[in-house]
């Protein structure tokens, strides 16, 4: 795996941290280890695909404050929950603060390796989910407010006339502001304009929307 | 019937006259033929309550009742019948002024010339007194018997040889030998050799303090083995009274208290276990991951076909590593539940606590709380039984976990650790005790307030049995150390614990 990804494993006790770099530099995943919630909080990269593989028990921030920390802070980052003992109130307690998984001390390699490759795929998904949202709302931002009022009425139906007739100034000089603002956002078409409004609203309500069309064609492939 | 006496002034009859009328017993005489009396002296005027007048020329019927009349007449007769005087220890009259008498009377017939009873001669003495001492002495003495027999121990008096000279029985107990065969004789003809020398050495220290002196023996009879203490205690110059009391049932008893302690205190190290439970399958679960990690690096590696052997041996170092930690968890583990005879053995106090803390930490990271140590670096041996000194420590660490976790201040939730080389505040000098202080905060409390926590049964928890500190305390006490709790001024409890230090030159205290 030679993308630029990384395996944060935050645990107190030194030999499990040791053993579990060796099994991830085996399968060449780059791994950092650290001793304390604390030291992870203080050196994680959040612009790198990752995941945080977390023990629960350990001393002054335990794994599962550190858990409700991160989400606070919205890092988003995917948390596998390891545990020497646990019960099942704690796998309930941490599925539901969000963890992609929870094992129970001693687990097979490919277990771990199983939740930390789903955990990449996650985040690898995230990631390109933020960097698109970021692009997008860039791209927005430098609408001008006239541009904006434009780009609202065309999403919602309105012929160049109406608009015209409403905002009172020409068709004319409709059609040049609905132009200069596609091409700030880079669409070319109509459905393209509906599209990236769509997404960029989602986005910012914190939903994410599939590429459009998908569903229907997946749907006609299906009937034939 | 003429008086038997001549009253010849100055002559030897008017001398027994005297004599006869001054005796202190009554004497009187009779004529043989009708039983009339013909002369009585003054004590019998005075004990019959009659005068000689009213008395002379009457017989008994006229002043006696007609029973005892007859019973007097009847012996009367026999006595003149068969000639010979008779002598009646005890006989009882009932007396004009002085009610019921008991008389020690002497009858004798008084032949005439011809040889036959002219008169019967009869002297009585009052024992009516001497009889009513005897009856209390002989009533007091019963009395002391019963006593004596109601004590539930053997009493022997013995001389100052050794000899046996006479015995009270207690109910339930037996002696050596029956008491035909041990009286008169000495210790070593009746005791087993050991406990003879024993009874003798206890005499002499008796003989030369004048001291009484206490020993303790056990027997076995009939294939029971019973516990005795004799009390020897010197009586006048030459005796001695040995008091021998069965304490066998006292002996079972104690033995019994000490089981139920040692039960006691193994089902308070069971329950910790249970406790402790998860807490172990932690500690057991890191090295065993840890171990899996290496295995499956090894095999993804072998398996890859990009095994280096050096990388191998670090793994399989690692894996070695792992295998012996899991071991040193078992062990302690195992260690920890043994019942069975206390080992004593030189412990070093830091160390001790730190592994403790070990099998702690996961209770107090859930419970929140932090623990803060202070061990010096040198060791501090002290002497006592690992695993009991192990389980103090962890009541006391527990208790304190306990307290915070119970105690909702959102104040500071540390609990301080420390050892450290001590004097001790119940005397000894300095450098002399390892001391251990556990330190929770929590709200102000009084002397008194901590004080009680030590008592046994004494809790706050619902499911507490309130046994943990006062099991620390016997544990402490039965190595000849000390623990004390007192409340921290600022709120919160600390305990502390003294245990005498193992020096080279004195190992066993």
């Amino acid at each position: 795996m030679s993308e630029d990804v990384i395996v944060y494993v935050v645990d107190d006790d030194e030999a499990i941290r040791r053993s579990v770099r060796r099994l991830l530099e085996q399968v060449e995943l780059p791994v950092e280890t650290f001793a304390s919630p604390l030291d992870f909080l203080n050196a994680h990269d959040p612009d790198r695909v990752g995941c945080l593989v977390l023990d629960v028990r350990m001393p002054g921030m335990s794994g599962i404050d550190l858990q409700k920390r991160m989400i606070e802070d919205e890092t988003g980052l995917p948390v596998i929950i390891v545990t020497g003992h646990g019960d099942i109130q704690m796998a309930v307690d941490s599925m539901r603060r969000g963890a992609i998984d929870f094992l129970e001390k001693p687990y097979r390699a490919q277990a771990l390796l199983d939740s930390i490759h789903r955990a990449l795929a996650l985040d690898r998904v995230r990631h390109e989910e933020r960097r698109i949202a970021r692009e997008l709302s860039n791209r927005f931002s430098r609408l001008t407010a006239r541009e904006r009022e434009v780009v609202a009425m065309v999403v919602k139906g309105l012929t160049n006339r109406e608009i015209a007739s409403r905002v009172g100034v020409s068709p004319q000089a409709i059609d040049a502001r609905r132009a200069r603002a596609m091409g700030k956002l880079g669409v070319a078409t109509v459905p393209e304009l509906v599209e990236f409004v769509l997404r960029y609203e989602c986005d910012r309500q914190g939903h994410t929307l599939p590429p459009l069309g998908q569903i229907l064609e997946r749907g006609l492939a299906e009937a034939h | 019937m003429s008086f038997p006496f001549p009253r010849e002034p100055g002559g030897v009859p008017e001398i027994l006259g005297s004599i006869f009328e001054n005796l202190p017993s009554m004497v009187f005489v009779k004529d043989a033929a009708l039983l009339r009396f013909v002369t009585v002296n003054r004590a019998a005027e005075e004990l019959l309550g009659f005068s000689r007048e009213e008395l002379i020329g009457k017989s008994d019927h006229d002043f006696f009742p007609a029973d005892q009349a007859d019973g007097f007449t009847a012996r009367d007769r026999a006595v003149l019948m068969s000639g010979r005087e008779v002598d009646i220890a005890e006989e009882t009259i009932l007396t004009r002024h002085r009610g019921v008498r008991v008389l020690h009377t002497k009858k004798v017939p008084l032949l005439g010339a011809d040889g036959a009873p002219k008169f019967l001669l009869g002297i009585s003495e009052d024992i009516t007194e001497l009889k009513d001492v005897e009856r209390r002495l002989r009533e007091s003495e019963h009395q002391l018997r019963r006593l004596l027999e109601a004590i539930p121990d053997l009493i022997f008096r013995i001389d100052r040889g050794g000899r046996f000279l006479s015995f009270v029985p207690a109910r339930g107990m037996r002696t050596l030998a029956p008491e035909s065969e041990f009286i008169g004789k000495t210790f070593a003809d009746v005791m087993p050799p050991e406990l003879s020398r024993m009874a003798g050495d206890a005499f002499e220290r008796a003989l030369s303090s004048g001291e009484a002196q206490v020993i303790e023996y056990d027997l076995v009879e009939g294939g029971k083995r019973r516990y005795y203490e004799a009390r020897i205690v010197p009586v006048g110059t030459d005796d001695f009274i040995s008091i021998v009391r069965d304490v066998s049932d006292r002996r079972r008893a104690e033995e019994a208290a000490r089981e139920r302690e040692r039960q006691l205190s193994h089902a308070g190290r069971i329950s910790t276990m249970g406790e402790m439970a998860t807490s172990i399958a932690h500690e057991l679960n890191q090295p065993l991951a840890a171990i899996l990690n290496h295995a499956e690096a090894c095999t993804f590696a072998i398996q890859d076909g990009r095994a280096r052997p050096e990388s191998l041996l670090e793994d399989l170092q690692a894996i070695v590593a792992q295998a012996e930690r899991a071991t040193r968890i078992v062990r302690h583990v195992r260690n920890f539940v043994r019942k069975g005879d206390r080992d004593t053995a030189v412990v070093n106090l830091n160390e001790l606590v730190e592994t403790t803390l070990g099998f702690l930490s996961f209770e107090a990271s859930r419970a929140g709380v932090s623990i803060e140590t202070e061990l010096p670096s040198n060791p501090i041996p002290v002497y006592g039984d690992p695993i009991e000194l192990q389980q103090v420590v962890l009541n006391l660490v527990r208790n304190g976990i306990e307290a915070i976790a119970g105690w909702n201040s959102g104040g500071e939730r540390t609990l301080r650790v420390a050892t450290r080389i001590d004097g001790c505040p119940k005397g000894g000098s300095e450098n002399e005790w390892g001391a251990l202080s556990v330190s929770n905060p929590g709200p102000a409390l009084t002397t008194e307030a901590v004080s009680e926590f030590l008592e046994p049964y004494f809790t706050t928890k619902p499911d507490g049995l309130g046994l943990g500190l006062s099991i620390s305390r016997s544990i402490v006490e039965g190595v000849g150390g000390n623990l004390e709790g007192c409340a921290n001024p600022d709120g919160g409890v600390t305990f502390q614990v003294w245990i005498p230090i193992a020096n080279k030159e004195n190992p066993h205290e």
